[in-house]
């Protein structure tokens, strides 16, 4: 879906990512990659399969829009423990099959995190960045303009006549814009949302069809 | 072995003016013979004595002739579900030691005990120990378990009724058999309240293969059953569950001079309950007492003080007084709303008049007015001396995977002699070495080699199976036990004392500023710190009351049954009953919109309201097969018809509810409950509808999976949490062959949606003569479904038509 924020032209996935089309840059938030391998180091028996899976999307959207930049707005890494071989094996296989530019922005999962293995090529950025009036960042700052981040994990459930909905979701908050965490293995915090304070939620809906997963966002209200 | 001489015990019993009970003595001329036995009985019968009054008379005999001075390990050791009762049978268990001076040690270890007498207690092992399961399976793990326990010569189980149909009782069976394996002489004895099956019962017990020697105690008793009786139903509600209409009438009985156990069957109940019989009190508040298993410790324990000592009069509680030591004070027992099973109902009543030879009396207070109808059919039970039966669990994967970490911790698993200790336990008779080593392999890769490189809890070590490392033998250890919980928040005063838990749930709800009622006081939210809700005292008439999640125990099979056979007495107009003069307004209004079942009748009723189309239908055969049903029929409706459905369920029948003018045709329903693809369809509906996740959340936390307590490592913890219903969307989605997500499917089939009562209600429905009544409104039947919250929802729809629609009310509702 398309939507002007800021007299600039975005493009909401609902595979839970950003396209900004002017530059070309591709941005998702909140990923958690390894949050399966630092379960199953605790003794969890949770497997990789989700993480997988969310490494898929992630490579569709970049075969999608062939963007020139992929930024992750914080939190790609879940614990630092998490990163052990078997992740960082994962992932280089995964960039040297989709080799194009990306940095992250250090969000409070990566505190710990000195900075992520050369062969994985994704750069770290300390606080934000700021671009075309934009700013792009890990969780709200006190900067006077709009922002656009993540953190938040915004989702809104919907509930009439005895049918109950609830999806992750961008969050449009004034002049701010809330991304939805990209992993599907993290839960959510439930939005409340006051559309007289010009607050819209984009709720990203995925079924499955005959041809595979069919994503779609819808706008509320 | 004790020669007949001996029997130092039993004239010591009789020199204290009580007389052996002929159970008793059938009980020490087992002990005698080395049976294992399980002894059944009503309460207030003397059965710890029974139970070890002999192997005291031979544990005092080989001491003397022994002369040795070293303790050898435990020699008798004794499980009670409850540890707060570990004291009561301490000073029990003393007394014939002291008065003819025996020399043997009691000792009592539980949840309570610090650190230093538990260590103590490791060095010096007691002749005599009292715990609870779950501090003998923390026990199994010590490095020293094997010369602790291999003298044991007697394992008593107490309550064992009520541990049986638990995971709980799944543990004590498989703790057990390792016991027997370890001390092959140790005989064992169980005891259980009267059950209507003693002998499944102690199969359970011991397992299949073992002999054991039921002895049954007096059961018969006489009771004082009777119905506290609202005036008039004019004004009583046709629905609901507090009850507090009847506040006025139990406060006339109110008695100083008798001591009255009020029971209520949640623990909000008993919050409401409890301030509204103080505040009749007046100036007299400090005759009554709050008890509930949220409460804390101290406070629980003074009002079973003062119920002892018969200082305290009035008590409302909830099932927390079932258990545990009797109370001879106790004269009268109210139970505020339904038991639910007729065991229960009289297990409570068999809290009064506790001494020998008193009538057990209990007066049943109505919450509304078709539990009279229930009153009516537990009353007939108990006259035709009707009793439920207890099932035991089968293959809880959840439990055993924690009992392999367990053997594995303490002196490494050897898989032969854990394989066979484990099916000789009654839960676990069928499993198959090929399932055993399936849960081995679950434990060392994770199952699914490829998905889970990071994962290992145990490691092979010349031949047996180890715990992996350090920080699995701590997360292990810290969560051993299945009992779980949703988190809890301690509720404490600002400056000083600890008042209780309440769910996270609930101070979610909750402002700083918010008034509420908890432990029977109302109480101002101040500040929520590290888990702890800081309070003060407050005085407001709005204050809200808690709700804690669960406990909401479902009507029994046979009560259903009773329940049926009232009603078709009822339609046929052969039922005789005082209370029908009573009812007779509610029965005039149902039979004027429709008619009462008879037990080869479906009733369906039909209306129409704002909210949709309602569909009532009334087996009358309790709320977990009617959630089931209701599953099922929508899911299948959906399906047929592309529509949206939500339904809610109580004991006496199921609501189906969907769009406006969607009338749902005979042959609709006929399909919706018929046997095509029976089983294909329940599997699919368990997921369509939500109810395997609400199983799964237990499954994760007793296998660990999602681990409740993790001292010390408060970062580590916090993200190791995800939520229980996430882990189960991920495993629906990405790992449907998960070990435990299965076990959560099947356990749904089993204990939630009762596959084998379901099949049977839907053969008996099948068989049924349908009656099709289309009303103008709600009747009395159809009322109180409709007030009940939607238990769930299913679609026909795609998720995109049901957004749009949801989106639609949205944008009503916000304009």
């Amino acid at each position: 879906m398309e939507i002007s924020f800021h007299e600039h032209k975005l493009i909401l996935d609902g595979r839970r990512a950003l396209f900004m089309p002017e530059r070309r840059w591709l941005l998702f938030a909140d990923a958690h990659w390894g949050k399966t391998h630092f379960f199953q180091k605790h003794g969890l028996s949770v497997g990789h399969g989700v993480f997988q899976a969310d490494l898929k999307r992630l490579k569709n959207l970049i075969d999608d829009y062939r963007p020139e930049m992929v930024l992750c707005l914080g939190d790609l890494i879940h614990h630092e423990e998490a990163l052990n071989h078997k992740l960082k094996e994962a992932i280089s296989e995964f960039r040297q099959k989709n080799p194009v530019p990306m940095a992250l922005i250090r969000g409070n999962h990566e505190r710990y995190i000195p900075e992520l293995p050369l062969s994985w090529g994704i750069d770290i950025i300390e606080s934000h960045l700021k671009r075309d009036g934009l700013f792009l960042c890990h969780e709200k700052e006190s900067f006077t303009g709009p922002q656009i981040y993540g953190h938040l994990h915004p989702k809104m459930s919907l509930k009439a006549q005895g049918d109950h909905v609830s999806l992750p979701c961008f969050y449009r908050n004034g002049d701010d814009l809330v991304l939805p965490a990209f992993s599907e293995f993290c839960g959510g915090v439930n939005i409340d949302l006051q559309p007289q304070k010009n607050q819209q939620a984009y709720l990203c809906l995925e079924e499955q069809g005959i041809d595979g997963p069919h994503t779609e966002v819808i706008c509320i209200p | 072995m004790a020669d007949d001489n001996a029997l130092f015990t039993q004239t010591w019993l009789e020199s204290k003016g009580w007389q052996a009970h002929s159970f008793q003595k059938e009980a020490w001329q087992s002990y005698d013979k080395g049976e294992h036995r399980l002894i059944h009985l009503s309460t207030g019968f003397g059965k710890t004595y029974a139970a070890i009054l002999r192997a005291l008379d031979h544990l005092a005999a080989q001491k003397r002739a022994s002369q040795e001075k070293r303790p050898s390990g435990v020699k008798i050791l004794y499980l009670s579900p409850l540890r707060a009762l570990g004291n009561d049978l301490k000073t029990n268990i003393e007394l014939p030691i002291k008065d003819l001076n025996l020399p043997l040690k009691v000792a009592t270890r539980t949840g309570d005990t610090s650190t230093t007498e538990r260590a103590r207690l490791k060095e010096r092992p007691p002749d005599i120990l009292i715990t609870t399961p779950e501090s003998l399976n923390l026990m199994l793990t010590s490095d020293r378990f094997r010369e602790y326990f291999e003298h044991l010569e007697c394992l008593v189980v107490d309550e064992w009724h009520e541990l049986m149909a638990s995971k709980r009782g799944v543990q004590v069976q498989l703790a057990l058999q390792h016991l027997l394996s370890l001390a092959p002489r140790c005989r064992v004895t169980g005891l259980s309240a009267t059950l209507g099956n003693p002998h499944e019962a102690a199969k359970a017990l011991v397992g299949p293969k073992n002999p054991i020697t039921v002895i049954s105690g007096p059961v018969k008793r006489e009771f004082d059953v009777e119905c506290l009786r609202p005036d008039s139903l004019d004004g009583f509600p046709w629905a609901g569950h507090l009850g507090l209409i009847m506040v006025e009438k139990v406060t006339e009985l109110m008695d100083p001079n008798s001591t009255t156990l009020y029971f209520t069957n949640t623990r909000s109940q008993a919050e409401r309950w409890y301030s509204e019989l103080k505040e009749s009190l007046g100036d007299e508040a400090h005759l009554i007492g709050l008890h509930h298993s949220s409460i804390e410790r101290q406070a629980r324990e003074d009002i079973e003080k003062g119920l002892k000592e018969g200082t305290l009069p009035y008590v409302v509680c909830t099932s927390s007084l079932d258990l545990g030591v009797d109370f001879p004070k106790v004269d009268r027992v109210f139970q505020i709303g339904s038991a639910k099973s007729i065991s229960r109902f009289l297990q409570r009543a068999g809290r009064s008049q506790h001494r020998p030879g008193g009538i057990p009396t209990i007066t049943f207070v109505p919450t509304h007015a078709l539990e009279l109808f229930e009153f009516m059919a537990v009353q007939r039970a108990i006259e035709r001396g009707h009793q439920e039966k207890i099932d035991v669990p089968k293959s809880c994967f959840d439990v055993l995977i924690q009992h392999i970490q367990t053997l594995a911790l303490a002196e490494g698993l050897d898989e032969e002699q854990a394989y066979q200790e484990i099916v000789a336990t009654t839960t676990f008779e069928e499993l198959t070495r090929d399932q055993f080593q399936q849960a081995i392999e679950f434990l060392t890769t994770g199952g699914c080699l490829k998905s889970y490189d990071s994962y290992q809890k145990l490691k092979e070590f010349k031949g047996r199976h180890y715990l992996a490392n350090k920080e699995v033998v701590r997360t292990h250890r810290l969560n051993m036990g299945t009992i779980t919980s949703d988190p809890v928040i301690t509720v404490q005063y600002v400056r000083g004392s600890r008042l209780g838990t309440v769910e996270e749930n609930f101070v979610s709800k909750l402002k700083k500023g918010s008034v509420f009622n908890f432990a029977g006081k109302t109480l101002k939210y101040v500040m929520l710190k590290d888990l702890k809700l800081y309070v003060k005292k407050a005085s407001a008439n709005e204050a809200i009351t808690p709700v804690w999640q669960g406990g909401k125990l479902p009507l029994s099979d046979l009560l259903t049954f009773e329940l049926r056979d009232l009603l078709e007495d009822l339609s046929r107009g052969e039922l005789k009953h005082d209370l029908l003069a009573l009812l007779a307004p509610v029965i005039q209004a149902q039979e004027r919109l429709s008619v009462f079942p008879k037990k080869d009748e479906l009733l369906v009723e039909t209306c129409e309201t704002r909210e949709g189309h309602h569909t009532f239908l009334y087996p009358f055969a309790g709320r977990l097969v009617h959630e089931g049903l209701a599953a099922l029929m929508s899911m299948r409706l959906s399906k047929k018809l592309k529509e949206t459905f939500s339904f809610s369920v109580n004991e006496y029948g199921l609501e189906i509810l969907g769009p406006s003018g969607l009338v749902l045709t005979e042959s609709d329903l006929r399909q919706a409950l018929g046997p095509q693809n029976l089983l294909v369809d329940m599997e699919k509906s368990l997921g369509s509808s939500g109810l395997a996740k609400r199983q799964f959340k237990e499954i994760a936390q007793v296998s660990g999976l999602v681990p409740q307590n993790q001292m010390g490592k408060r970062r580590t913890l916090k993200n190791l949490q995800s939520s229980t219903s996430l882990l189960f969307d991920v495993f629906e989605r990405y790992e449907a062959k998960n070990l435990l997500y299965q076990q959560s499917l099947q356990e749904v089939k089993v204990y939630q949606f009762q596959e084998e009562r379901m099949k049977n209600t839907l053969k008996r429905l099948e068989e049924s003569h349908l009656i099709y009544r289309l009303t103008p409104y709600p009747g009395p039947l159809g009322f109180p479904l409709v007030i009940e919250r939607m238990a769930a929802t299913v679609s026909g729809n795609s998720l995109k038509e049901r957004i749009e629609k949801l989106k639609k009310a949205y944008q009503a509702q916000s304009s």
